[in-house]
C-alpha cells in the first residue's frame, strides 16, 4: 500500500473527484494532456509499468474511436475540410473535439485503474456509512452474499459433475432446464441459510435503537493538511477558470487562450494536484532513505 | 448466591408436534461454570440451548420458568440480553454477517449503540486475545473454517457476555481446528471467568474441560454431574458409548475409583488395574512392530490403481499430488488418512476422474480411466462430495432419487425406458438399504446431518457405481450415526462394491477400515492393514491405542483394550482390585 492509499478514504474520494471531473467539465487540452500523464505515471507508480499495458489497450481504441466518430457525426464548425459522401462537411472543430474527447476517456480510464487500487470497497462504505447506514450494512452483507453464493453454485455444479449431470450434457433444453434446477437449488440453499445469518444479528442486537457506526478510518493531522492543500489548490483552479485566465471554445471556431504567466500559472496548480499521490509517494520514499542512512547501526 | 440461570420445570412442545421436545427441565448454571450438554440428535440439547436467550428461542408451547440472576428472563431487555448472553451458532459461514473480519468484530457493538472510541479499544482487545491481528484487514471469504468460527467466538466477546452459548461450534471443523478452537473457550473459560455453556458431539476433548457434564435423552436430562461420576450414572446406557474411550474401557472393565477421563488418566489407571490383577513386565505383550502388513496395501484382487501421479492446478503452482502410488482391493473399505491440506480432496477427484493428472495413470480393472469415456460416472465410479447437501435438486427426498433415474444416459445404459413404476421401486429400495425410508416427503435440506449423508449415498447407489468415494464422510455426524453409517459401508462392502474414503477420523477408520493408508505432502507415505497401520503410529493412532499400547501394542479399539486386560487377567489368575 503507498502513502496516498494509506490516506483516509474522504482525501482519495475528493481527489479523485477533481481531478476526473475537471478535465471532464472542462475539454481543455492541456489539462487533458495533465491530467492522462499525471494518471499514467501514479499508476505506473503503484504497479509498475508492465501492468500498464493492459490499461493501454483500453485507452488506444477509445482515444481513435473518439476521434474519428465525432467528424462523422458532428458538423458544426467554421473551418470545412472536406465533404464526406452524403454531402455533410467535416470540420476542423470536430475533430480537434474529438481528440480531445479521445483524450478526455483516456484520462478517465487511467484514472479509474489506480482507483481500482486505491478506492477499496471498504473506504467506499465508509464515505456512504455516515450518510447511509442501513444501505451501507446492506451492501456490506450483499459483499459477503454475493461471493458465497457463487460458490455454492460451483459447489453444487461439482457435485452434479460427480454422478455424471453437467450444464455441458445433453441438448441445450436439456441444459437450460439443469441450469434452472442448480440456480433454485442455489436459492433455495441461501434462504436456508439465511434463516440462521438472521438468528445471528438477532442475537447481537441487531434492529436496537440507536445503531452506531465505528470504522478503522480516523482523520489524523496529516490527513487534515493534504485536505487543506487540496481544497486550496481546487478553490484557485476554479477561481482562475471563472476569471478567464484559461478558457476554451470548440465551436463554431476553435479558440484558446494565449500562453502567458497567467495560464501556466492555472496549468500548474491543477498539475500539482493531479500529481500529489506521486509526490507523497516519492516523499515518504526519500523520508525512509533518510532514516536508514542516518540510522547507524 | 443466586445462581446465573435457574430453569425450573420446563417443558416444551414445537408448533405441530404431539411430543414435547423439552420435558420436565430443571437444573441451575452457576456463574463461572463450564457445562458441556451432550445426547443423540434430536433429544433436544440445541432446543434446550435456545432457551437461554429469548432473541432466539423458538415458537411453541411452553410451561415452566427460566430465571437469570433470579429475574424472569422474559423479563429482561434485548439490549441486556444481546449484550450479557452470548450465542455461537454450528456453521461457521452462516452467522457472519459483514464482509470484512474487523467490521464483523464490530457489528454487535454497533447495533448496541457504543461510541466508535469504545468499538476500537474493545476491537482491539478481543483481536490480540484472541490472535486475529495477522488477519484483521482480511476479506472474511478469505478465511479457512476455523478461523471464521473463531472469528464468530471473538465478535461475541466483544460484547463482553457474562455466559456464552455454542451449538455445536466444532461439528464443521477438522480435528486440529477444532482443538484449537476448544482450547480457546477454555482460555476463555479459565482466564476470564465467563460462563460457558456447550453443547458438542465430540467429547473426547471437551469432556476434560467440563466441570459438569449434561446427559439429555428423549428430551429430559438423563445425567448432570461431574464427568467423572458419569461411569455410575449411565451404567447400562447407551449414550455411554458417546464418552471418551477410557470412560468406557473403565466401565466395561468394572473400575473402581474416580473414573478416569483423559489419555493420561487412563493409562494411569490401567497400569494401577494390571498390575493389581498379577500382572507383570514378564506377561505384557511387548512386542515391538517391526514390520507393516504389507500384503495388505497391495491387494491380490486391485480394482483401482493409481501409478506415479502428479497433479498441479495450474502450470506454474506447486505440485499438489506427487508420485502417488495406491491400490484399492475389491470389496474393501479403503481409508486414506491425513492432515488437513495435505491434497487428499484433490486425490479423490484424481481417482473419480474428475480432475486429470498430467503425469501417471489411473487404472480402473486394468484399463485407463479415460477409455470409460461418459459412463464413467454412472455405473463405474461414484463420488460423495464433503457436503452432501450439495448433491440435492429437488424439492423432497423421493423426487430427489428419482430425479437421478430420469437421467437420459441410465437409460441408454439399460437400453430402454424404465416405467414409473420400476423407478419408484428402485428409489424406495435405494432408500429403505440407506435407512431413509421414514423421510422421502422431506425436504432434503431439512435432514439432519447424517440423514443427508445417507439421503446422498442413495442418490449416487441408484446409479449402481462398482467403486464409491466418499470424502469425509463422517463429518459432523454423532457416533450413534457414524455407527449405523458404518453397517450401512459394511452391507455395501459385503455386496462387493469397493469403498474408498478420505478422512481425519481415526478413530471411524481404525474400527471399520479394512486397508489404511496415510497421505502426507502429496502422496501416500504409507499403507498397511488398518490394525497393524495404528498399532506403529504414535501420534497418529487411537485414544485406545495410546491408551494401552504400552501393555498391548496391539489393542487399536476399546474392545481390544478391554479384551486385552481379560485375557491378561485370566493368565494371572483371579484379579484383585486395588
Amino acid at each position: 500500500m503507498d502513502t496516498f492509499s494509506s490516506c483516509h478514504p474522504l482525501i482519495s474520494f475528493v481527489f479523485y473527484l477533481f481531478a476526473i471531473g475537471i478535465p471532464v467539465f472542462y475539454l481543455h487540452p492541456v489539462f487533458l494532456a495533465i491530467g492522462l500523464a499525471a494518471a499514467i505515471v501514479y499508476y505506473v507508480y503503484l504497479k509498475g509499468g508492465a501492468s500498464f499495458g493492459k490499461v493501454a489497450l483500453f485507452i488506444l481504441p477509445a482515444v481513435i474511436l473518439a476521434s474519428v466518430l465525432n467528424p462523422l457525426i458532428v458538423h458544426q464548425g467554421e473551418t470545412m475540410l472536406w465533404y464526406l459522401p452524403n454531402g455533410n462537411p467535416v470540420t476542423l472543430e470536430a475533430v480537434i473535439y474529438g481528440i480531445g474527447a479521445g483524450f478526455m476517456l483516456a484520462s478517465v480510464i487511467s484514472w479509474f485503474a489506480s482507483f481500482q487500487e486505491v478506492m477499496t470497497s471498504d473506504k467506499f462504505m465508509y464515505l456512504f456509512s455516515k450518510s447511509f447506514p442501513a444501505a451501507a450494512l446492506l451492501l456490506s452483507m450483499t459483499m459477503r452474499f454475493v461471493p458465497r453464493f457463487g460458490s455454492q453454485i460451483k459447489r453444487i455444479r461439482q457435485a452434479q459433475l460427480c454422478v455424471g449431470r453437467d450444464v455441458t450434457n445433453g441438448t441445450i433444453r436439456q441444459k437450460l432446464a439443469h441450469g434452472m434446477t442448480i440456480f433454485s437449488i442455489a436459492v433455495t440453499w441461501a434462504l436456508e441459510n439465511s434463516v440462521e445469518t438472521a438468528d445471528s444479528m438477532k442475537s447481537r442486537g441487531y434492529g436496537l435503537r440507536g445503531r452506531t457506526n465505528y470504522s478503522i478510518y480516523r482523520l489524523d493531522s496529516r490527513d487534515r493538511l493534504i485536505l487543506a492543500v487540496m481544497a486550496a489548490e481546487i478553490v484557485a483552479i476554479i477561481l482562475m477558470i471563472r476569471s478567464r485566465w484559461v478558457y476554451i471554445l470548440y465551436y463554431p471556431l476553435f479558440t484558446i487562450n494565449a500562453l502567458d504567466w497567467r495560464a501556466v500559472t492555472c496549468f500548474a496548480v491543477y498539475a500539482l494536484f493531479c500529481l500529489t499521490p506521486v509526490i507523497m509517494g516519492v516523499n515518504e520514499d526519500l523520508h525512509w532513505k533518510r532514516i536508514k542512512n542516518d540510522t547507524v547501526i | 448466591m443466586t445462581p446465573l440461570f435457574e430453569f425450573k420445570d420446563l417443558n416444551f412442545t414445537y408448533p405441530g408436534h404431539d411430543l414435547p421436545a423439552l420435558r420436565n427441565i430443571s437444573f441451575t448454571v452457576s456463574e463461572g461454570e463450564f457445562l458441556v450438554i451432550c445426547g443423540k440428535s434430536g433429544c433436544g440439547k440445541s432446543t434446550l440451548l435456545r432457551h437461554f436467550k429469548t432473541a432466539i428461542t423458538p415458537y411453541g408451547s411452553r410451561s415452566g420458568s427460566i430465571l437469570f440472576e433470579g429475574r424472569d428472563l422474559a423479563d429482561i431487555s434485548v439490549r441486556e440480553q444481546a449484550s450479557r448472553i452470548g450465542f455461537v451458532l454450528q456453521s461457521p459461514d452462516n452467522q457472519i454477517v459483514t464482509d470484512k473480519v474487523w467490521h464483523e468484530l464490530a457489528f454487535g457493538m454497533e447495533n448496541l449503540g457504543y461510541d466508535p472510541g469504545v468499538i476500537r479499544l474493545r476491537v482491539a482487545e478481543m483481536a490480540s486475545f484472541f490472535g486475529i491481528q495477522s488477519w484483521f484487514m482480511k476479506n472474511v471469504d478469505e478465511l479457512s473454517g476455523g478461523q471464521k468460527q473463531i472469528l464468530n467466538l471473538a465478535s461475541v466477546m466483544t460484547m463482553q457476555p457474562d455466559i456464552l452459548l455454542l451449538d455445536e461450534p466444532t461439528s464443521q471443523l477438522d480435528p486440529l481446528a477444532a482443538g484449537e478452537f476448544l482450547g480457546t473457550l477454555r482460555k476463555i473459560n479459565m482466564e476470564l471467568g465467563t460462563t460457558i455453556v456447550l453443547v458438542e458431539h465430540r467429547l473426547e476433548e471437551v469432556v476434560s474441560y467440563a466441570d459438569r457434564l449434561m446427559v439429555m435423552d428423549g428430551g429430559e436430562i438423563l445425567a448432570l454431574d461431574s464427568p467423572e461420576k458419569m461411569g455410575s450414572l449411565l451404567k447400562g446406557n447407551d449414550m455411554f458409548h458417546a464418552m471418551p474411550v477410557p470412560m468406557r474401557i473403565y466401565d466395561a472393565l468394572d473400575g473402581t475409583g474416580s473414573t478416569p477421563v483423559t489419555v493420561r488418566e487412563g493409562r494411569e489407571w490401567l497400569e494401577r488395574r494390571l498390575r493389581s490383577g498379577g500382572a507383570d513386565d514378564s506377561t505384557f505383550l511387548r512386542e515391538a512392530l517391526t514390520k507393516l502388513d504389507d500384503a495388505a496395501a497391495d491387494p491380490a484382487d486391485t480394482i483401482l490403481e493409481a501409478k506415479e501421479v502428479w497433479f498441479k492446478y495450474e502450470k506454474d503452482l506447486p505440485d499438489v499430488v506427487q508420485d502417488l502410488n495406491f491400490k484399492a482391493g475389491r470389496g474393501q473399505l479403503t481409508c486414506i488418512l491425513g492432515g488437513n491440506g495435505t491434497g487428499k480432496t484433490t486425490t479423490l477427484s484424481i481417482l473419480g476422474g474428475l480432475l486429470r493428472p498430467y503425469r501417471g495413470k489411473i487404472l480402473i480393472d486394468g484399463k485407463p480411466i479415460t477409455s470409460y469415456g461418459k459412463d464413467l460416472h454412472t455405473r463405474i465410479v461414484g463420488i460423495l462430495p464433503q457436503n452432501p447437501q450439495s448433491l440435492f435438486v429437488k424439492d423432497t427426498v423421493m423426487d430427489d432419487l428419482l430425479e437421478m433415474l430420469e437421467r437420459p444416459s441410465l437409460k441408454s445404459l439399460l437400453g430402454r425406458t424404465q416405467s414409473g413404476e420400476e423407478m419408484r421401486a428402485r428409489a424406495l429400495h435405494a432408500a429403505e438399504l440407506m435407512e431413509i425410508d421414514h423421510k422421502l416427503d422431506s425436504h432434503p435440506y431439512d435432514l439432519s446431518g447424517g440423514e443427508q449423508q445417507r439421503a446422498a449415498l442413495a442418490k449416487i447407489l441408484l446409479l449402481d457405481p462398482r467403486i464409491l468415494l466418499l470424502d469425509e464422510p463422517t463429518k459432523g455426524i454423532d457416533g450413534f450415526y457414524k455407527k449405523k453409517l458404518a453397517d450401512i459401508f459394511k452391507k455395501l462392502t459385503a455386496e462387493g462394491k469397493t469403498l474408498i474414503m478420505v478422512s481425519h477420523d481415526i478413530e471411524f477408520c481404525a474400527e471399520y477400515g479394512d486397508v489404511c493408508h496415510l497421505f502426507f505432502n502429496g502422496n501416500i507415505v504409507t499403507g498397511s492393514g488398518a490394525r497393524k497401520f495404528f498399532a506403529g503410529n504414535s501420534f497418529y493412532t487411537t485414544a485406545s491405542n495410546r491408551m494401552a499400547r504400552k501393555w498391548m501394542p496391539d489393542a487399536v479399539t476399546a474392545e481390544d483394550v478391554i479384551e486385552g486386560v481379560r485375557t491378561l487377567d485370566s493368565k494371572a489368575g483371579d484379579p484383585k482390585e486395588d
